[in-house]
């Protein structure tokens, strides 16, 4: 093997390349676990209107909750314009 | 050309299988690319499933008037390349392909220590130079499409090959290789 061989084996060497049999596999797993990432939020939203819809008690604590916040929110700016 | 883009279609139109096909077309020169740019052979495959994953994400913003899907994917991969060596400093590469070891382990050992040196060259070259020669002597790649991964000038891009294959002449003359 001359030196202009070894340039040439030198060079074919850095352009051949092995990868794995998964390659594509392990990276379009990555690919539907990031879909999946992306629709769990829409998911968790989904859960929480089928348990309400689902569950009589489960609506009435939510109103309930909802009066609560409402009546303090209505203390609160009460008790401010009464301070002016 | 026309076939990627048809691919691409499908899976911004929610065929998100289709692109397995797009990551089997270029997993060899992706991952190739980035080996030779890090020197890193452990950590290549890694990298390469990074880029096709950040692939994937950004589909939406790869413009076929622009440049080709294959010259868009070197792109992300010789970004993420760079980035990496950021973060960390790079191995000397010494590592012959895996395949090739199977076959004549003494010679592959002879063979990896006359390599030793053009490799230590390559990798002593500045950066710009040294991924220019990489995308033109071991891909093969056209000026124009080093010139649009580079994000430079034709130019720009002869003067740094000229440059780096000057080097690399230089450093290997008492080596007795010979470059065209």
């Amino acid at each position: 093997m001359n030196y202009l061989q070894l340039y040439d084996a030198w060079k074919e060497n850095k352009s051949q390349i092995y990868i794995s049999k998964d390659f594509t596999s392990k990276v379009m797993s990555q690919i539907y676990e990031y879909e999946k990432s992306k629709i769990r939020p829409f998911e968790a939203l989904r859960w929480i209107a089928s348990v309400l819809s689902s569950h009589p008690v489960a609506q009435a604590g939510l109103v309930a909750t909802s009066g609560i916040v409402g009546f303090v929110r209505i203390a609160l700016v009460m008790s401010i314009l009464l301070q002016c | 050309m026309t076939e990627d883009i048809e691919v691409v279609r499908r899976v911004l139109d929610g065929d998100t299988e289709s692109f397995r096909l797009l990551v089997s077309k270029y997993s060899s020169v992706v991952v190739r690319i980035i080996r030779n740019i890090t020197g890193n052979s452990d950590s290549c495959e890694d990298i390469g499933q990074e880029v096709f994953l950040m692939a994937y994400k950004k589909l939406e913003t790869f413009d076929p008037a622009r440049s080709s899907l294959s010259t868009w994917l070197l792109t992300i991969a010789r970004n993420k390349s760079i980035n990496t060596l950021r973060k960390k400093k790079p191995r000397l590469m010494d590592d012959l392909p895996e395949n090739i070891s199977e076959s004549n382990p003494a010679e592959d050992m002879v063979q990896k220590e006359l390599f030793n040196r053009p490799n230590r060259e390559l990798q002593a070259l500045p950066s710009k130079q040294h991924r220019a020669l990489i995308l033109a002597e071991f891909e093969g790649l056209p000026y124009e499409r080093i010139a649009q991964i580079e994000g430079a000038r034709i130019g720009t891009i002869k003067s740094r090959i000229n440059r780096a294959k000057q080097k690399l002449r230089l450093a290997l003359k008492e080596f007795g290789v010979n470059i065209p």
